[in-house]
């Protein structure tokens, strides 16, 4: 590494240590409460005007403010409130009530003299006023029976999309209000108010970069020698980007965090989950403009790196940013920047924003090669991978158009979403199949609360339990379809609160320049894709459920009234008939019969959403993700007929249950494979805890090949259609997790040991101890590793 | 078939990636056996968590092969699929039929066994690598640890050694059992008395990860608690079996 690289290394990693430094996150505040104020003075103003400028107002008064070691300005750790942040320390399973209550979030803040308890009430107050959290409310309110133990959850989705930022850093933010200016021509009144406030929202960018190159050229005054050349470089550039387009890399990585800055103010005080797509495609050009190397290009992304983390603990933001992959002809597109990112990841181990490596049949030796050192490092991050040759397929029969194929991207954990023109709404709705069966079970009453939350079903009458069991799945399908269709409503309901609150800049990279709307109008589409998320829960113990009770009703038919007062009693009283029930065949051992049974279920539930239409009749997403929520919808699930105990974690993603499966991984993945990801077009999860023993190479280079042989072939690539197309692994086992937390001194000495969680890095050591559990539990080697 | 247990290791049991099958029933009664829910014919009723378990599926030597078929492309480093217990063995008919149905589909087979069968030779035959178990040649401490004449056994790996082109013999070395220095010149004096150009040997530390599943077949696990081995004795062994040019692997 030539001396000026290191340097931007070294002080990279200072300006590490100062973001983990901070404390308080009240930049969020600082906007809603002078955007607020300037909507509250301009009422006669339309509203997408009007929110423009509240927000432009905001930055006007936003305290800036720049480090003597970075090496470009901005942040974004304003836009962020903590509360938002699921993976954390203080997280419990039981206490987590979701996010129904946007104002909760003015909890976070801390008064102090400045913040006085006053001064939150009021913005507080005004919040509470506006039609977005009224009809949030109303929406809520009219779903709280179903909601109350989870059978479903709704929610309004901030963040969550991938904007395109190509066109902003290649030709800058004057050629595109020229474009707007064209299109305002001919548009209705409606868009031209929608221009007007993009073009606001552009300028708004530019403020934020002018206000940067002031103070970087006040410091460059202070300073001699490299720093004084470096702000001095750092407030030329700023001057010209993004108003310009960008010339060289260092240019486009400053670009590049002003947009993303900007753009998470205007969602402030909830971006989370913004992802970047491909990232090494969009800096490549730029690097090839300055001919960069790969070290230097490797250092310019550390500080890119540290500019994505949130203050103290790195705080889970779930913001994606990928590498690699291939065209719709299949050839890769791997470059320089894909291996220099992997350098700055593995050098700086930050914990956001998450690493994702699309890879095909086709991808070069080198990327399985350099990829290797995050899995056979112990406590560093681990990139999540993608499939793209399954991917592909499963998007091309979603409706993705073919030259679209290659911009799939990652929003927040696993959901693919093509950049800058999908309006996914990934995470809207939340469907919870193991409390519908509960509610099958006993016509509608909580085996955990006992209260009743469905009235009674009138064809159930004088019916029997063996009558039940017998319909089971007629039954379920039915109950099913009606939750379905209240979750879909309330969905609905939430994006169209959230409509309220208009995103001209995010709008001006979803396409919004072409179709005149809002990213977020719900009586237009403003993004050329548009369709709503249902992440559904609890694939497997459905359909162990499902074989346990066909099995009981074949063997000990005269057992039915004993299975239903077993689940009320939480088997508490027949630990026989449970252990009848666990001994059963279970999903993820390669049984035909019950992996036959997931894979009905996965289908129709899929069609089922799929045939569930938007606020703009578009499809919804079946999503068989569970984001930590397989720990909070069990804990809402009384005991199943699988053995499971009441309020136990639900199965992860498409995963087997922990402790269910035991044939290690081949047979785990054979019973994966059944499943029809054709239809996942909203996403899935699954987890593979990988020994690290079962990689026997000598070198870190070879077992990276190894995982591709050993792993990653029979999981992906034994057939190009309907196959998974997303896995992360942990490389570790429960013993050594186990000694990490009893010894953090010995096996964490810098205190960050860092796990994969879901779709995010995490440090374990920070982690609640409900989660640690969840973790360690889930690396299950019984049914992961090899 | 009853199995008490399948699933895919590297190379514990045998080479490569192997699918292992775990039989019901042994004609042994090892003290130490980690596995004991493995040992009655017909199988045990577990107690886990004070819940009874059963500790076995039942499957067709069809539904075996067919499930191997699909593993395949995962039979990598020469894996294949491995028969183990229990004693494989004891399951004669079936057995034999399932190792030729394997070898018909091209998959490399495996069988680890206690060498008691009678009927060994066509074991031997049926077979592409013999794993065999050898706890001790001292007739008196075989007949008294695990309830079999050890004349069998000798015979049996005797048979494997001059026959069989692929054979490794697995000793679990166990403190007060089988580790003294007259065991140890036993065990290579048998040796010795072949040709031993085609068979490794590999030595089981005691351990005692099968105590919980002796109590949770309500079974007593009566080992004493010095029965541990320690690296320098494994080292001894594995010393003197090299030095009389015996090849030891550790895997």
């Amino acid at each position: 590494m030539n001396n000026i690289s290191t340097h931007y290394t070294e002080i990279a990693k200072k300006l590490f240590l100062e973001e983990r430094a901070i404390k308080r996150l009240d930049g969020w505040f600082i906007i809603r409460e002078e955007a607020l104020r300037y909507e509250a003075e301009h009422q006669d103003e339309p509203v997408a005007i009007r929110q423009a400028k509240g927000i432009q107002s905001a930055i006007r008064v936003l305290p800036l403010f720049i480090s003597k070691n970075s090496l470009f300005a901005g942040t974004e750790r304003d836009a962020f409130a903590k509360s938002y942040a699921l993976i954390n320390p203080n997280f419990k399973v039981s206490t987590f009530n979701g996010y129904c209550d946007p104002t909760a979030v003015f909890g976070d803040i801390e008064p102090n003299e400045e913040f006085s308890v006053e001064r939150i009430q009021k913005v507080r107050a005004m919040t509470e006023q506006t039609p977005y959290v009224s009809q949030l409310k109303q929406v809520y309110e009219s779903c709280e029976m179903d909601t109350c133990e989870v059978a479903y959850f709704v929610e309004q989705v901030t963040g969550h999309l991938i904007p395109d930022v190509r066109d902003i850093l290649s030709r800058g933010t004057d050629a595109l209000k020229v474009d707007i200016d064209t299109k305002m021509a001919n548009a209705s009144e409606e868009q031209k108010i929608n221009y007007e406030a993009m073009k606001i929202a552009l300028d708004s960018v530019v403020l934020l970069a002018s206000r940067y190159a002031s103070i970087a050229r006040d410091m460059a005054s202070t300073l001699e020698g490299e720093e004084r050349e470096r702000f001095t470089r750092m407030a030329d550039t700023l001057d010209r980007v993004p108003r310009l387009p960008a010339t060289s890399l260092y240019e486009a990585v400053q670009s590049f965090m002003m947009i993303w800055q900007m753009m998470n103010i205007e969602q402030a005080p909830n971006p989370f989950a913004f992802s970047v797509g491909n990232a090494d495609r969009i800096f490549e050009p730029y690097r090839q403009m300055s001919n960069d190397d790969r070290d230097l290009t490797a250092s310019y992304f550390k500080h890119l790196l540290v500019f994505f983390n949130v203050a103290d603990r790195s705080w889970a933001i779930s913001q994606n940013l990928i590498i690699g992959g291939r065209d719709e002809a299949g050839n890769d597109l791997t470059n320089l920047c894909s291996y220099a990112l992997m350098d700055a990841y593995y050098d700086m181990n930050c914990p956001q924003p998450i690493l994702s490596v699309k890879l095909h049949k086709n991808t070069p030796d080198q990327v399985y090669e350099e990829m290797a050192r995050f899995f056979f490092t112990p406590g560093v991050l681990t990139p999540s991978l993608f499939n793209d040759d399954s991917m592909f397929a499963t998007l091309r029969r979603a409706g993705v158009r073919e030259e679209h194929l290659k911009d799939y991207s990652i929003a927040g954990c696993q959901e693919p979403l093509i950049m800058g023109k999908d309006n996914a709404n990934t995470t809207n709705t939340w469907l919870n199949l193991p409390k519908i069966l509960e509610l099958t079970l006993t016509d509608g009453v909580s085996l955990i609360t006992g209260n009743r939350l469905k009235a009674p079903d009138e064809n159930l009458v004088g019916k029997d339990s063996k009558f039940i069991l017998e319909n089971i799945r007629a039954l379920f399908y039915r109950n099913l379809v009606s939750y379905v269709t209240s979750m879909a409503k309330a969905g609905n309901g939430a994006s169209k609160a959230l409509s309220n609150l208009r995103v001209p800049f995010l709008s001006t990279m979803m396409g919004g320049i072409e179709s005149g709307y809002d990213t977020r109008d719900t009586m237009h589409q403003g993004t050329q894709y548009n369709g709503s998320g249902c992440l559904i829960h609890g694939l497997a113990i459905l359909a162990d459920s499902f074989v346990a009770i066909d099995d009981l009703l074949a063997e000990r038919p005269e057992d039915a009234d004993r299975l239903m007062e077993a689940l009320r009693t939480n088997f508490a009283n027949d630990p026989e008939l449970r252990g009848y029930l666990l001994d059963r065949e279970k999903f993820g051992n390669n049984s035909p019969r019950v992996d036959a049974e997931a894979k009905e279920i996965a289908s129709v539930v899929s069609d089922l959403i799929s045939n569930t239409r938007n606020y703009l009749s578009n499809p919804f997403r079946a999503d068989w993700s569970s984001p930590t929520t397989h720990l909070l919808y069990g804990y809402w699930v009384g005991a199943t007929p699988d053995g499971r105990l009441s309020r136990e974690m639900l199965g992860y993603g498409v995963d087997p249950l922990y402790g269910s499966a035991t044939g290690g991984f081949g047979l785990r993945v054979l019973s994966q494979r059944k499943l029809p990801y054709l239809k996942f077009s909203g996403g899935y999860a699954s987890h593979i805890g990988l020994d690290p023993k079962y990689f026997n190479a000598d070198t870190i280079e070879a077992k990276g090949l190894q995982l591709r042989d050993k792993i990653l072939s029979p999981l992906f690539f034994y057939q190009e259609e309907d196959a998974p197309y997303y896995v992360y692994f942990n490389v570790t086992t429960p013993d050594t997790l186990r000694k990490v937390l009893a010894n953090p001194k010995k096996y964490a000495p810098s205190g960050v040991y860092i796990m994969r969680i879901h779709g995010t890095f995490v440090n374990f050591l920070d982690l609640s101890p409900d989660v640690q559990e969840d973790i360690i539990k889930r690396l299950d080697l019984g049914s992961t590793t090899c | 078939m009853l199995l008490f247990q399948k699933g895919l290791n590297y190379s514990q049991d045998g080479r490569g990636n192997r699918m292992v099958y775990h039989l019901v029933g042994c004609n042994m009664r090892c003290p130490w056996c980690a596995n004991p829910e493995g040992i009655k014919a017909g199988g045990t009723i577990l107690t886990k968590g004070g819940i009874p378990r059963r500790s076995w599926h039942e499957y067709s030597v069809d539904q075996l092969i067919s499930e191997a078929v699909s593993l395949k492309d995962m039979f990598f480093d020469g894996g294949g699929v491995t028969l183990t217990g229990g004693e494989p063995t004891l399951w004669t008919d079936e057995a034999l039929s399932l190792l030729d149905g394997l070898r018909r589909e091209g998959i490399h087979t495996t069988v680890e066994t206690n060498a008691t069968s009678p009927i060994f030779d066509k074991f031997v035959a049926s077979t592409d690598c013999m794993i065999m178990d050898f706890k001790t040649p001292n007739a008196h401490k075989h007949l008294a640890y695990t309830g079999v004449d050890v004349e069998i056994v000798k015979k049996n790996i005797s048979y494997a050694l001059d026959n069989h082109p692929d054979v490794l013999i697995r000793t679990p070395l166990i403190n007060g059992v089988n580790t003294s220095d007259e065991d140890m010149r036993e065990f290579v004096k048998f040796y010795t008395s072949h040709d031993t150009s085609h068979a490794r040997f590999e030595f089981l530390k005691y351990h005692d990860y099968g105590a919980v599943k002796w109590a949770e077949c309500s079974l007593p696990y009566t080992m004493p608690p010095d029965s541990f081995v320690s690296d320098e004795v494994v080292e001894k062994f594995a010393k003197y079996y090299i030095d009389h040019s015996l090849v030891v692997i550790r895997t």
